[in-house]
């Protein structure tokens, strides 16, 4: 063994460690972001005591991973024909770019469905614990928590399709950022009343705090779902102009600098 | 030389600039890529795209299917705007490179049936084409193979296939034989030919290999430092530079009389040991040729050296450094 060709390693992975940006805010950014997830959540625990409580956690997990999984399927897509330096090949068919968009967003519909069948099978099988036994209410939920989950996919798209492949780490980085804000794992009250008014411009925690409710009162939160449906269409929107204007922009520059194919 | 027809492609004054504005000073830097070039592309043509590395031949390629917005310019297909008209226009325009690929985890079947629905192509259509391009390239028994282990010259013959599935008026084809071995690469080029010939198509084709777009183009476009520098049949840009080299080798007497008689056409030679190195258009061959054969003058070996686009490539090179 000779150390400096050990030496000679660790090198090459510090260079680039502390060159790149994305490389370093990892080293921070997971310790900090489960710090603030887990303790905010033992401070619940701490003041809960609902019978109901693994119940409404896992529910609220499985309605996180639906939002996550229609997140990755937009970005995936993405990547997938970025990494197959398949992008220019799609795009200079007569496809248009809102066509792409449409055909992203159902595969991530149905990957959602997918997802949401199994975690409740899962759930169902593991701790006998039937979610559907909440009923129909859940439907509408499903559908705006898919929804958020296309908008944060696409506002992860618009940067990677800005800034390329080196920048996929966002696909994870970005939807983890909204965890604390959504009140998936705990209530957004839990949280300081300057990140409350933050949480509360978005549609997540409306739409996880609805789903506490109807698990335990069992009535429709109305105006919780009615917010959320709001809040869930217009940042649709917003992430969907957002990455059509960064597609034409990002065409400034060429496609083919993404693909890799110069 | 093809009969020029219609034009199925025009550009008008495209020019593609660069920017980068450095947000600490606001200074900006500008590269012009391209530089208000303007051709045309006729029906049945086979024209030759040619540059050094850097020229914009990429970045014209990219603006010609819409991956890159031009900063200036028209482009017109079928005297339709190319912007106002694209996903009509690219109904009948394809693209294959060297340098891109197909997703590695669909089949080669797979991957060409999808391409296929992206034209609008019915089911039928589509089994019958895939099966008549992957026969042609020899390819129909890997049809259910993955695409991602294929070697070059197999995705290249791939991605040809994946280009005329459509069935396209037109095709641009950046560096298709690009990596190919040799004789892959007289296939491809076969190909295309045979393709032009039956189905009248025009192709924009884009290589670093002289010889092989002298073979197959009617014409070519030289782009350097993102402006035309040529635009004309391979031959006529090959000789706008040098003339052809014409060596015979005379022996004894014969040689004074050859002398003379060069010297009073006024063609430019030179004397090598018992060799004249004569420099003259490719047409006046035959004069010389003639009149050598009139003064009974003989000679016992003759190399006639044509100018080839490698050697004008060259000479910009040259002109370049």
């Amino acid at each position: 063994m000779e150390f400096y060709r050990i030496w000679a390693i660790i090198l090459r992975h510090l260079l680039i460690t502390f060159r790149a940006v994305h490389r370093t805010i990892d080293i921070l950014y997971w310790p900090l972001l489960n710090i603030v997830l887990w303790g905010c959540n033992s401070l619940w625990h701490e003041q809960n005591e609902s019978p109901l409580i693994t119940f409404m956690l896992l529910t609220a997990l499985l309605f996180w991973q639906i939002l996550f999984r229609a997140n990755m399927e937009v970005c995936a897509s993405l990547l997938e024909e970025l990494k197959s330096n398949n992008f220019c090949n799609i795009f200079s068919t007569p496809i248009t770019l809102g066509e792409w968009m449409v055909a992203v967003i159902f595969i991530g519909f149905l990957k959602s469905i997918f997802t949401f069948i199994f975690g409740t099978t899962c759930i169902w099988l593991l701790y006998s614990l039937n979610i559907l036994s909440i009923g129909w209410s859940l439907i509408p939920f499903v559908a705006l928590i898919t929804i958020c989950g296309w908008s944060v996919g696409y506002l992860t798209a618009s940067c990677i399709i800005t800034w390329g492949q080196q920048v996929e780490g966002l696909m994870w980085v970005i939807v983890w950022a909204f965890v604390p804000l959504s009140g998936i794992f705990f209530p957004v009250s839990i949280l300081p009343s300057w990140l409350q008014a933050i949480a509360y411009c978005l549609p997540q925690p409306y739409l996880f705090e609805g789903i506490r409710s109807l698990i335990s009162t069992g009535f429709m939160p109305t105006a919780l779902l009615l917010k959320g449906l709001i809040l869930s269409l217009l940042y649709f929107m917003i992430s969907l102009y957002f990455f059509k204007n960064l597609f034409e922009k990002s065409k400034d520059v060429g496609l083919a600098r993404l693909d890799r194919y110069e | 030389m093809v009969e020029k027809k219609n034009s199925v492609l025009s550009v008008d004054g495209l020019t593609k600039i660069f920017s980068q504005r450095k947000w600490y000073n606001n200074s900006q830097k500008t590269f012009v890529a391209v530089n208000n070039i303007s051709f045309k592309l006729y029906e049945g043509e086979i024209l030759g795209f040619l540059g050094p590395n850097g020229a914009g031949k990429t970045t014209t390629i990219q603006m010609l299917l819409s991956l890159m917005t031009p900063s200036s310019g028209i482009i017109q297909y079928f005297n339709k705007n190319f912007f106002t008209h694209r996903s009509e226009i690219l109904q009948q325009i394809s693209f294959a490179s060297a340098y891109t690929k197909l997703p590695g985890k669909l089949t080669i079947y797979e991957n060409l049936d999808i391409y296929g629905r992206l034209y609008g192509l019915s089911a039928k259509e589509r089994a019958l084409r895939i099966e008549e391009y992957l026969t042609l390239f020899g390819m129909w028994e890997v049809r259910h193979k993955y695409t991602g282990p294929l070697s070059a010259g197999q995705m290249t013959r791939i991605m040809l296939a994946k280009a005329f599935l459509a069935e396209p008026k037109i095709v641009l084809l950046d560096e298709p034989t690009a990596s190919l071995d040799p004789d892959v690469a007289e296939d491809v080029k076969n190909f295309i030919v045979k393709q032009q010939r039956e189905r009248n198509i025009s192709v924009l084709f884009t290589s670093h290999n002289m010889a092989e777009v002298e073979q197959i183009c009617d014409r070519v476009l030289i782009l350097k430092d993102g402006i035309i520098i040529a635009d004309n049949k391979p031959q006529e840009i090959a000789s706008s530079i040098s003339k052809t080299r014409v060596v015979l080798m005379i022996e004894g007497h014969n040689f004074t009389l050859a002398q003379e008689f060069i010297h009073q056409r006024n063609w430019r030679f030179e004397i090598k040991d018992n060799c004249i190195e004569i420099q003259i258009d490719e047409h006046d061959i035959a004069s010389l040729l003639v009149g050598l054969a009139k003064m009974d003058i003989e000679y016992s070996h003759i190399s006639i050296e044509k100018p080839t686009l490698e050697d004008y490539f060259l000479h910009i090179l040259k002109k370049t450094k």
